[in-house]
């Protein structure tokens, strides 16, 4: 009895030794989450090749990029019977043997046994591998990453240093635990100890991350060949887009060229506000407009406007994936244009959307939900279209680039699983999403907002958090694609990818085309004019000498190529011969151009997929060039008796009216004095009248598969 | 520099650790460009001239095709048995048994590995040998080699895509960086159909080559008048040629193969396309893709890939119509002498879970997969690494997929280390700098 007092007593003692803080052990507590998680992080453990992969690697599974702490602390030190711990000899614990490569380790030395991250973890082993719970746990306040200058040249070197607050006061250089990646690590090269040095001039992004914080630092390294050039002189501007874009074009060095023509800007605002060349008529009206915001505003009343921006919302909200239903379609379409037509606030025309009910082939917002077929690709849908966000990611593990976690993608799929589809749309009590983590039901919930919905109103609460002021993404998600439309490239690229470490080219115009976008009703018009008005929308498209990628930053107008629906209609306008789309003559951009079957428009790039993007590949430009020379494209228009080519030849008319006549139409100009003489050559050299039809359709065939006619420039 | 000799040798003890090691002679400054040439040029025989890549798209799965496990659980070894193939020791699928009795001529490494699952991101990494990036879009491996390598005097463009390039999903046209003229020209439509024709490679009724002639004339003149430095956009100089060479639209003529030939590829696309493959080989046009879709079996693998149709007797899925397509262009191309100069790869951009799914079939799983090569000094009759009992990891000699691209460039005789430019003058390696070739794969 006496023997066994005093072993019971040790037992118990020993029990109680390991859940006490150890304090008496002489070194400060580690914690879990602040301390231990980070060396997880930086020593690659947790990464998507590694045991941050959905399935884990070699049977040890840990959250990606440590989102988890708790699931984490409770495979490290639960899971495998406890093995990965050891706590008579913490040095002979998994958890450090592992990385050591004291035992094989397919993932090779991850630490240094002599270093202080492998001390640290020891250490925090030696007292009881905790995590403490609740208010006891030390959580990180803040996280500063600075660099100690932002405008570096090429060359150059700077120290980054990285500073963390933490729940208990504690205030820490962490530099140690953040991980950098350059978006081009050619260009900025960053040393384990945060030295930076830039090797290349232009934009560059770092993105860095420490626990749970993503943040992304931007460089601006201007042309060397401007140094020491005095900036050009600042002109007051009432229109802020510029003042915003001078004074990036200033750091970078780039130098902004001057004005297109008149004729350029004719055409570029034509084809940009309504999807059409100028008529003859329109070309004349823009030569005696007063002012530029005179023909904008003419060209913003027009019905070609409400048409063409009606097609751009329709490919945004996927009108197309409703051609096996055309009613819907039908309906679906003449909503959106309705709104168009009214300058209806976006935010209005969201929230119709998100809330809608109703029969599809009836009620146009309905359709919404008609586009998709299950809660997660509605999710995605919604995130994509109306966020400017690739949710996608999170749905296997909390995203690694930004703030959406698991739990929202499938609290919002839970939300759209509250739908009934079909012919009718409704919101129903049943329906749900599994949870991957938890095999169970999801809980519905709005993206990034830690509450609970009540699922009786789901989708009002979610149309309501959208439509708030207080949401980051909508506004700017709809005027970067308005902008993009119109400039030629987003403000952020891609258009549906807006995150923290996809940060804009320029970061405050994005925000204060927002803000003005919201104080003006949420006018898509407003906004285009406001974007058409601006100098750097009126620049010249042509350069002499200028550097590559002055065009991102707007030194100089993008070359944009005619869309596949607006080179046809381009095509037919030229030469008065209709397409036929649906057996009538119906225009390409318009609704017979999403839905209706048309190898002519597939053939140019018409995009089918699910999610289509300018930037999805089209044919390949031989599939097209052939088209053009030998298809029926051009070629039957060229030669149809009811043509404008044909008519004019019929007509007897003298080549230099007939060229004059098809320069104007084409490119809204007139042919220069060497272009006259070389076509009066072509046409005197033949006589009879079949050569000289043959050399009109030759003549005719060359300016409609010219650049200059192909693009909008 | 030697390290690396060792390390390639040892293909029982690397590990990954081995693929690490050669990134940390790069992080010491000892990178490939430093290595001896001949490491770079590699193999006693001459370069390869030209490349047939017939992809795999959606991503096949390595366990019905070259990896079968049939010692693995239920689960996990699927509908199909293992076959021997004329090496010993080496099975593969049942359904490839043509390939099989080939097996001399093919090298299949079982060992490949990618962290990426998604199809535009797999099909990527696969066919550049880089990870997709957002500051660079890089092209694929034919499009590098379509411009570092000569032209034969041919009308025909050098990269061909059969029937169309869209591989992976809609997103990468393999172009990148490089000007759009060396990236493939799709052919169109399925050549397995009746009277199947390219499409607009002849010109309207009534059209003499005078009047082509003219309309290139009046193009080329428009360009200048309008920019004196303009030339033709090269895609149309490209098409004038096709379309005044009656060599060259000659080509895609499968009507002019004989029906016994056209069968011994098999009735299916692929099989086809795999014709049309060889004859534009033949005609001098370095490189191909062919492109055989619907290997994203989520459900139903054994309809998918054997039977073709639920109940067929004689399986016409597309592992059997691969078997028939793949064999006889080798069988062909070794007869007109072609196989030593023309490397084949036939791969997707992952391979599939070993655990098969509730819809019986399986998910994307790039954590191991195979790619078979042949022909282009490839030495045949061989397995390289292998993966593990149950198909999911590599158990050995891990390959990536830039190692792949590093190898296929030197088979092609390109130095991997070399630098191209992209427009704004940033050096691009053709090969990743930890990209290391597969010396297993060099006769």
């Amino acid at each position: 009895m006496r023997i066994m007092l005093p072993l019971i007593l040790l037992a118990f003692a020993a029990e109680v030794a390991s859940e006490v803080v150890a304090a008496d052990h002489g070194s400060p507590v580690v914690d879990f989450d602040t301390q231990v998680m980070p060396i997880l992080t930086k020593a690659g453990c947790n990464a998507g090749a590694c045991h941050g992969a959905a399935a884990g690697r070699g049977g040890f599974s840990l959250s990606l990029y440590g989102s988890r702490p708790q699931r984490d602390f409770e495979e490290i030190k639960l899971a495998l019977e406890g093995r990965r711990i050891n706590h008579r000899q913490p040095v002979d614990s998994l958890l450090l043997m592992k990385p050591t490569e004291q035992v094989s380790h397919e993932g090779g030395t991850r630490l240094d046994s002599d270093g202080p991250d492998f001390a640290l973890l020891t250490q925090w082993i030696a007292g009881g591998a905790q995590r403490f719970s609740g208010s006891g746990r030390r959580r990180l306040e803040t996280f500063l990453l600075q660099p100690a200058a932002t405008q570096l040249s090429v060359g150059q070197v700077t120290q980054l240093s990285a500073t963390a607050t933490f729940s208990d006061g504690a205030e820490q250089d962490v530099l140690a635990w953040t991980i950098f990646n350059p978006d081009d690590p050619s260009a900025v090269e960053i040393t384990n100890a945060g030295r930076l040095t830039i090797h290349r001039c232009g934009r560059h992004v770092v993105v860095a991350r420490y626990l749970n914080q993503v943040v992304a630092l931007e460089f601006l390294v201007p042309e060397t060949s401007v140094a020491g050039r005095t900036a050009a002189p600042t002109v007051a501007n009432t229109n802020s887009i510029d003042s915003f874009i001078d004074a990036r074009l200033q750091k970078l060095g780039f130098v902004a060229v001057s004005d297109a023509t008149t004729t350029e800007l004719t055409r570029r605002l034509s084809i940009d506000l309504t999807g059409r060349l100028p008529s003859r008529d329109q070309v004349e009206q823009f030569r005696n407009d007063a002012s530029l915001s005179e023909s904008v505003d003419r060209l913003l009343q027009s019905e070609a406007f409400i048409d063409c921006w009606t097609y751009h919302l329709a490919e945004l909200f996927r009108v197309a994936d409703m051609r096996n239903n055309p009613a819907a379609a039908r309906a679906y379409f003449s909503w959106l244009r309705k709104c168009v037509a009214g300058d209806v606030s976006f935010r209005e025309l969201a929230w119709q959307l998100i809330t809608a009910e109703g029969a599809v082939a009836e009620y146009g917002p309905a359709s919404f939900y008609a586009v998709v077929s299950d809660p997660r690709s509605q999710a995605e849908f919604f995130s994509t279209a109306l966020l400017g966000v690739r949710m996608q990611c999170a749905n296997c593990h909390d995203h690694p680039l930004d703030a959406w976690t698991q739990d929202d993608y499938h609290g919002l799929a839970a939300i759209f699983a509250r739908i009934q589809r079909g012919a009718v749309i409704r919101s129903t009590t049943s329906g749900q999403v599994i949870h991957p983590a938890t095999g169970a039901a999801a809980v519905a919930r709005i993206p990034g907002v830690d509450r609970l919905l009540d699922d009786a109103h789901s989708r009002v609460a979610l149309a309501d958090w959208l439509t708030s002021d207080q949401n980051p993404y909508f506004a700017k998600a709809i005027v970067n694609r308005i902008w993009s439309r119109l400039m030629g490239r987003g403000l952020v690229e891609p258009v549906d990818d807006l995150r923290t470490t996809n940060p804009a080219t320029h970061p405050e115009l994005l925000n204060w085309l927002a803000a003005d976008f919201v104080e003006h009703g949420d006018s898509i018009r407003h906004t285009v004019r406001r974007i058409c008005l601006s100098s750097a929308y009126r620049r010249s498209s042509r350069a002499a000498s200028v550097n590559s990628t002055a065009d991102r930053f707007y030194a100089i107008a993008t070359l944009k190529p005619l869309t596949p629906a607006v080179f046809l209609d381009a095509v037919c306008d030229v030469t008065d011969v209709p397409s036929i789309l649906a057996d009538s003559n119906a225009r390409a951009v318009s609704l017979v151009g999403l839905i209706e079957k048309s190898e002519a428009l597939d053939l140019l790039g018409r995009c089918r997929a699910v999610d289509c993007s300018p930037a999805s590949s089209g044919p390949d430009e031989l599939t097209v060039q052939l088209h053009l020379l030998n298809g029926q494209l051009l070629n039957a228009r060229l030669r149809d008796p009811e043509g404008a080519l044909m008519r004019a030849v019929a007509a007897k008319k003298s080549w230099p009216d007939l060229v004059s006549e098809f320069y104007l139409r084409s490119y809204s100009r007139h042919p220069s004095a060497a272009e006259n003489e070389f076509w009066g050559r072509q046409f005197s050299a033949v006589t009879n009248s079949a050569e000289t039809t043959a050399v009109a359709e030759d003549f005719l065939w060359s300016l409609l598969s010219s650049e200059e006619f192909r693009t909008n420039r | 520099m030697l390290h690396n000799n060792n390390i390639q040798h040892a293909t029982a003890e690397v590990s990954r650790r081995g693929v690490l090691q050669i990134g940390q002679l790069a992080a010491l400054g000892i990178g490939l460009s430093q290595l001896p040439a001949s490491l770079g040029a590699g193999s006693k025989t001459a370069a390869a001239k030209n490349c047939i890549l017939i992809w795999l798209d959606g991503g096949p799965s390595h366990l019905e095709t070259f990896d079968l496990k049939p010692a693995a659980p239920a689960e996990v070894r699927g509908p199909l048995d293992a076959i021997q193939t004329s090496v010993a020791g080496v099975s593969i699928s049942e359904c490839l048994p043509s390939l099989a009795q080939r097996f001399n001529d093919f090298a299949v490494i079982r060992s490949m590995t990618s962290p990426l699952g998604e199809h535009n991101l797999g099909a990527h990494y696969l066919l550049t040998g880089y990870r997709p990036s957002p500051v660079l879009q890089y092209p694929s491996f034919h499009t590098v080699a379509n411009q570092q390598l000569s032209h034969m005097p041919t009308a025909l463009p050098n990269n061909i895509a059969i029937p169309e390039y869209r591989v992976g999903g809609a997103g990468f046209d393999g172009t990148g960086f490089l000007p759009s003229r060396y990236g493939a020209f799709s052919v169109g439509g399925d050549p397995a159909a009746q009277d199947y024709r390219v499409r607009d490679l002849i010109p309207p009724d009534g059209f003499t080559l005078e009047r082509i002639d003219r309309r290139r004339s009046f193009a080329e003149n428009l360009a200048k008048l309008n920019n004196t430095d303009a030339v033709l956009r090269p895609s149309m100089a490209n098409a004038f040629e096709i379309v005044t060479s009656a060599e060259a639209r000659s080509a895609f003529r499968l009507d002019d193969e004989s029906p016994e030939t056209r069968s011994r590829y098999g009735a299916k696309s692929v099989g086809q396309s795999c014709l049309m493959a060889r004859r534009l080989v033949e005609r001098g046009v370095r490189f191909v893709t062919v492109n055989q879709r619907g290997w994203d079996t989520h459900e139903n693998l054994y309809t998918r890939l054997k039977e073709g149709y639920t109940g067929a007797k004689v399986g016409v899925g597309l592992i059997p119509s691969l078997d028939l397509a793949v064999s006889a262009l080798i069988d062909d191309l070794k007869r007109s002498g072609l196989l030593d100069e023309t490397l084949v790869v036939v791969m997707g951009e992952f391979g599939r879970t070993p655990k098969i799914n509730q819809s019986g079939g399986r998910d994307h799983w790039p954590r191991v997969f195979s790619v078979a090569l042949a022909g282009g000094g490839v030495k045949g009759g061989q397995v390289v690494g292998a993966s593990d009992s149950v198909g999911e990891s590599p158990a050995d000699r891990p390959v990536t997929p830039s190692d792949l691209v590093c190898t296929i460039y030197t088979l092609l005789g390109l130095n991997p280390a070399a630098e191209q430019q992209t427009e704004d003058g940033r050096p691009v390696r053709l090969s990743a700098d930890d990209a290391s070739v597969i010396r297993e794969l060099l006769s």
